[in-house]
């Protein structure tokens, strides 16, 4: 049993009428265009070029390339369209098998429906909608279930009675069940299995390295510095990465999430972007992010239950937030060979820490050390504050 | 990039192999990253690998490894035309291309693990002198490839200046070929002189070698108790220089030039002396310095299933305390001469003091300042002093250092490794009851820093595991080697 690997994969570039309704794709890339000098340009595809997911062949390829780096499977939107639940997923159902299979993301915060209360008949019906839009394709699941990442977790009208009201139309559809990803900074609660960090937007344990004082934000005001000095905020990736995976302990049952660079200003035209930088202004260092992949996989082995360890790689083609790992013009297969040695190192290290012969400690055992550690770090505070440490 | 072509006297069009360094896989067309490895092994490797794959070619087209080289750019070179032994260089003379002979590689292929492979006339020569008929040195004075990086993007960790020790080195052989006759017996000697635990990991390596190449490892004399209790293969021949100090004051090629001088003639022309200091920058790849040493010495290790790493050790490889279960003893060894490699000074304090209240009896190396917290502090700066410490205890905690490698590899005894800013698959890997490595799997690690934190600017290291992680760690093995359960 390894450790999983799902990227982020959207949908939207394919031809069909379905998905051209939510925007997005290679016209919004083609679309975006830089408003300052301090915001990266978006890259272009290099390789598997401008494809077209409602192409077999190109779908194809797209899947083939991710196993080829060791992802075992992508992630794609699931949104609400005023008549159904679309996932983008039948483009890839072909390709999927046991081995590459999709995982879900519910844009739930789209979904005005379960933002209120409803009738329990009418809210019945509609979980059956959205888990129909799951069984499209051959799952990545986990503890052998079909993985279903709520978005705003805390945006459900009544969290627990909607958590077990999906369940329940999962079992009744025959799906081997769901297992719940609350994406979030907070420790798992609700019912959720686990919770999935949150994207680079939503979770910022750093301080931004731009700050302009008075003076600056003057400058600003006189039109004599770039406002994206005062609207954006951008952090060094490798402080911004290190400092969100510290202290993993105090976020429970987590499931990380990794990316190899990040600046979303295209969906911020009027200021509030996040963007990660790195020496010599390169959008992208691959060497960081190699670093970042692998040992978020040594930490979800070590951290999560057997079944349940996965890693969530942002993204396998969000072009329009600068966090692909396909091929680009601009890096070439630096990112996407990044993430296959990555994979690859870190699989391999796994096969070398086979568990011990014995079993872990017993649960009542870890509560009693817990106690134990808390005590011990009172003593040693006192201690500190010129009490005896004997 | 590792590439070759195989060509065969009778015709034909020959056929292309590109090999790449391995990131874990070990798949068919990747060879194991060995930091330790000189570029010559790697022709070596790289010959190897094709003559398998290609039985009946009778030549080989090797292009150099410290160059980013694929076949398709060699077919390009039109090297096919060359049939006969020949080196083929850039207009300043470095080696691109060796056509060799596949006899060379059957018959006689420790020899080409002499070759500087910066150096295409001494190596032309060198060649000559191996195989006893004309090799040609074909210069190509359209291409020049200037200055050779430090570090490359397929991981070499080299300059010029590092690059003489392979030519003193090529040299030396030459002059042996040229003044003994009876040269083809001269014993083979590993230059890796130092430090302790690198003198532990060669040891290993060198019990574990089924087809020896090397039978003699120069070391520095001041290891003589690590190596007479590590049980190496390899004949010593010792080295009376102090061991290169950490701290960048001596430059690695300015030791070497002053390892040569002190070992004298005697040494350095009647052994063939192949450079096993790191050539290769050592955390490009994660396989154990014992099997990248493994493959230093000649070893293919084509599967992951071939590698130390993957095996616990056998059963009388693995020793364990002889005290009853209760009280638990364990000894720590958590000072790595600098701020940044010492487990964090707070966390150790409140781990003691955790286990002192669990009435597990904490010992530690050289840290009188923990005694306040319910440890005793002790000496083990000697060999045998650290190897009676650790009998009086059930399980050895230790950083990535000597102590722990040697406790490790040498005892067998239970020991947890403490990784910080190195690479604990590199110097720990190989987990089973006896053995495992902690650390927090931060996205920094390792940075190998020496200097402070390089992300959060502390002296202390983020990246060591927490004490919790620690003592859960302590208690399992406990449980699994001993059988203890706290509070029974």
């Amino acid at each position: 049993m390894t450790v999983k690997v799902l990227a982020f994969c959207d949908t939207r570039f394919q031809s069909s009428p379905a998905a051209q309704r939510w925007g997005g794709g290679w016209p919004a890339l083609a679309a975006a265009h830089p408003a300052s000098h301090a915001h990266p340009p978006l890259g272009l595809p290099a390789g598997l070029g401008c494809y077209d997911l409602a192409q077999g062949q190109s779908a194809a390829q797209v899947v083939a390339l991710a196993r080829a780096a060791g992802i075992d499977g992508f992630v794609v939107d699931c949104r609400w369209d005023g008549a159904d639940y679309w996932t983008g997923a039948l483009a890839l159902a072909p390709f999927t098998d046991e081995t590459f299979g999709l995982a879900y993301l519910w844009r739930n915060e789209e979904d005005a429906f379960w933002c209120r209360p409803a009738g329990m008949a009418e809210r019945q019906e509609r979980a059956e909608r959205l888990i129909r839009a799951l069984a499209q394709a051959a799952p990545a699941p986990l503890a052998g279930r079909v993985v279903l990442i709520v978005d705003r977790p805390a945006a459900l009208s009544d969290v627990a009675e909607s958590i077990a009201l999906l369940r329940e139309a999962a079992a009744a559809q025959g799906l081997p069940g769901l297992y719940l990803l609350a994406n979030g900074a907070k420790p798992v609660e609700w019912g959720y299995d686990a919770a999935l960090d949150p994207g680079p937007a939503e979770w910022q344990v750093s301080s931004p390295s731009n700050r302009p004082d008075g003076f600056a934000l003057l400058e600003i005001m006189a039109g004599l510095k770039d406002s994206v000095e005062a609207q954006d905020r951008f952090y060094p990736y490798t402080l911004f990465v290190v400092s969100r995976m510290v202290r993993r302990d105090r976020r429970g049952k987590a499931m990380p999430r990794v990316f190899p660079g990040y600046y979303d200003w295209p969906a911020h035209p009027n200021g509030g972007a996040t963007l990660l930088t790195n020496h010599g202004g390169r959008p992208v260092e691959p060497y960081w992010f190699e670093l970042f992949l692998e040992n978020a996989m040594l930490l979800a082995r070590h951290t999560l239950p057997q079944g349940e360890q996965a890693v969530f790689l942002q993204s396998w083609n969000g072009w329009l937030e600068g966090s692909q790992i396909e091929p680009s013009q601009q890096e070439g297969d630096l990112v996407y060979n990044a993430a296959r040695k990555a994979i690859a190192r870190a699989r391999y290290i796994l096969k070398t820490q086979a568990p011990g012969e014995g079993a872990p400690l017993p649960e009542a055992v870890r509560q009693r050390l817990d106690w134990v550690l808390e005590a011990a770090g009172a003593i040693v505070a006192e201690t500190g504050r010129g009490g005896s440490a004997v | 990039m590792l590439t070759g072509l195989a060509l065969s006297a009778l015709g034909g069009r020959g056929e292309g192999f590109d090999f790449t360094f391995s990131s874990g896989d070990l798949g068919p067309a990747e060879i194991l990253d060995s930091s330790t490895s000189p570029p010559a092994r790697y022709l070596v490797e790289v010959a190897r690998r094709i003559m398998a794959r290609a039985p009946l070619a009778d030549v080989l087209v090797l292009a150099n490894p410290l160059l980013p080289l694929k076949a398709a750019l060699l077919e390009g070179w039109n090297v096919r035309a060359l049939k006969s032994p020949t080196v083929l260089a850039d207009a300043d003379g470095f080696p691109l291309v060796y056509v060799l002979p596949r006899w060379l590689f059957e018959e006689s292929e420790r020899f080409v693990l002499l070759l500087s492979m910066v150096d295409a006339g001494l190596d032309q020569r060198l060649l000559q002198a191996v195989l006893g008929r004309e090799v040609r040195l074909s210069r190509n004075d359209g291409f020049r490839l200037g200055n050779y990086p430090v570090s490359t993007n397929t991981g070499w960790f080299q300059g010029r200046d590092r690059q003489q020790a392979y030519k003193v080195l090529a040299a030396s052989a030459l002059q042996i070929i040229a003044t003994n006759p009876g040269w083809r017996d001269v014993p083979f000697a590993v230059y890796h002189p130092y430090h302790a635990g690198s003198i532990v990991f060669f040891a290993a390596a060198s019990r574990a070698v089924e087809r020896p190449i090397f039978s003699r490892h120069i070391v520095c004399s001041t290891y003589r108790d690590i190596v007479a209790a590590a049980d190496s293969r390899l004949d010593p021949l010792w080295l009376k220089l102090p061991w290169l100090p950490r701290d960048g004051s001596i430059g690695e090629p300015q030791y070497f030039a002053a390892a040569l001088d002190r070992l004298g003639p005697e040494v350095v022309l009647n052994n063939f002396i192949v450079f096993m200091r790191y050539s290769r920058n050592s955390g490009a790849g994660r396989f154990h310095l014992i099997d990248q040493d493994r493959f230093s010495l000649g070893e293919s290790l084509e599967t992951v299933a071939s590698l130390t790493q993957v095996h616990a050790p056998a059963a009388t490889a693995t020793a364990r305390c002889a005290l009853p279960a209760a009280p638990l003893k364990v000894l720590f060894h958590i000072t790595g001469g600098i701020d940044i490699k010492n487990y964090p000074k707070d966390s150790a304090r409140q781990l003691f003091r955790a286990l002192a209240l669990l009435g597990v009896e904490v010992s530690v190396i050289g840290r009188p300042d923990l005694e306040a917290y319910g440890a005793t502090s002790l000496e083990a700066d000697e060999t045998d002093l650290l190897s009676e410490a650790v009998a009086r205890h059930h399980i050895f905690v230790g950083l990535d250092s000597f102590p722990h490698h040697f406790v490790r590899n040498v005892m067998g005894w239970p020991t947890i490794g403490l990784f910080g800013t190195t690479p604990a698959a590199n110097y720990g890997g190989g987990w089973h009851s006896h053995y495992r490595t902690l650390d927090a799997s931060l996205p920094c690690h390792p940075c190998g820093s020496e200097q402070g934190c390089p992300i959060f600017g502390t002296a202390e290291c983020a990246n060591y595991p927490s004490p919790r992680h620690l003592l859960t760690a302590i208690l399992e093995m406990a449980q699994q080697v001993y059988g203890f359960t706290p509070g029974a």
